[in-house]
């Protein structure tokens, strides 16, 4: 799509023909201008010594400039049909899976929206995660891990915590964070389970770190870091409810939703807390600088640099609840609305070129 | 910002695909890839 073009033609006097100015500091100022009767140019560009002329041209014929600046569009499709209630969503490098909660099922979905759904899961699959073969998805209604293989065939391994909510990869096993009692699950390739007790309370959210997991821990404002053993240490004092968690190649932040606020945790468990996110933060992503929360409440989205810096970026879509990264700008689900929001570094539509006349 | 409506009912979860973003529907048994087009 063709958004604008950079020219202008406008006679200042009988005699100067002005092909280019610039808008700067409440004054125009002259860039190219030419004697009217010529054909040529005001507007070159010189390259290996020869010089070109750029030709100009009338607004309202744009598409005759040879000088364009594009910026793809963006459009959506829905593709329905995946099983009930998909609550998550991971990738494994080709097609997109969904956890489907309402009916204990998995959808691979590929590229083009085709859909199969895989029925069998274990009850209640609220979230899934890709080991680099298969999918696993955690149960939360059946305290169990379902394995799901590229072509859908699909083992369950029950005796999980209870309550598994969320799922992590730490290269070799996946682990589960299980609400209900309190505790995570290791669960190597072929599924033989170890369960370690004593995270905080609640623990809703779990990250790996490279070599430890952390869990934050929704019910006593904490998170707890899980060696490889299953060794683990609980550093309270995060803000109020942190309901996700996410690293930045150092340390753990973790988004708190009862006080709009984040908190940094380095590696032996020193904690800064952040305030003054948008309303109720729930969601956090990482975009290779700084943190980005999305706001539940405030339909929002907060940058925070590493030193915990902020700025508050308003105009989502309706109940941001989930926050992602494409390498270049950040997007937020908003649940409220259905629909999505981009984000551009800079937190605003980049929008700089117009027609003058 | 820019808000691009017409997800299926309830997004609740966001993924990249290394293209497109991709969203879970909890609401409406569907996802929605949302594309770049030039």
């Amino acid at each position: 799509m063709v958004i604008g073009i950079l020219i202008l033609r406008v006679n200042i006097s009988s005699a100067i023909d002005c092909g280019l100015r610039a808008y700067f500091k409440n004054a125009i100022h002259i860039l190219a201008c030419q004697p009217a009767t010529s054909t040529s140019s005001p507007l070159r560009i010189e390259k290996g010594g020869v010089i070109y002329s750029i030709v100009l041209v009338d607004p309202a014929n744009s598409d005759a400039s040879p000088i364009r600046i594009m910026i793809p569009s963006l459009t959506s499709t829905t593709y329905t049909g995946t099983g009930s209630g998909p609550h998550a969503i991971a990738f494994d490098g080709t097609n997109m899976w969904t956890a489907n909660y309402n009916d204990n099922s998995v959808t691979k979905i590929t590229p083009t929206g085709a859909m199969t759904t895989y029925t069998g899961t274990g009850a209640g699959p609220l979230a899934i995660a890709f080991d680099g073969t298969n999918m696993w998805t955690a149960n939360y209604g059946g305290n169990s891990v379902t394995k799901i293989t590229p072509t859908g065939a699909m083992t369950t391994y029950p005796g999980t915590g209870s309550g598994p909510r969320a799922i992590a990869f730490d290269g070799t096993n996946m682990w589960t964070a299980n609400v209900n009692d309190d505790s995570v699950t290791k669960i190597t390739p072929t599924g033989a389970m170890t369960t370690y007790p004593g995270t905080g309370v609640y623990p809703v959210a779990i990250a790996f770190d490279g070599t430890n997991m952390w869990t934050a821990n929704s019910g006593n404002d904490s998170v707890t870091k899980i060696t490889p053993t299953g060794a683990m240490t609980t550093y309270t004092g995060t803000g109020d409810t942190p309901l996700a968690i996410a690293f930045d190649g150092t340390n753990m932040w973790t988004a708190n939703s009862g006080n709009n606020s984040v908190t940094k945790i380095t590696p032996t468990g020193a904690m800064t807390t952040y305030p003054g996110t948008g309303a109720y933060p729930e969601g956090i992503a990482f975009d290779g600088t700084n943190m980005w929360t999305a706001n539940g409440n405030s339909n929002s989205v907060t940058k925070i640099t590493p030193t915990g810096a902020m700025t508050t970026y308003t105009g989502t879509g309706n109940a941001p609840v989930a926050i992602a990264f494409d390498g270049t700008n950040m997007w937020t689900a908003n649940y409220g609305d259905n629909s999505v929001t981009k984000i551009t570094p800079r937190g605003s539509i980049i929008k700089a070129i117009k027609y003058y006349q | 910002m820019t808000t691009y409506p017409g997800t299926g009912a309830g997004p609740i979860a966001i993924a990249f695909d290394g293209t497109n973003m991709w969203t879970a529907n909890a609401n409406s048994k569907s996802v929605t890839k949302v594309v770049a087009k030039w």
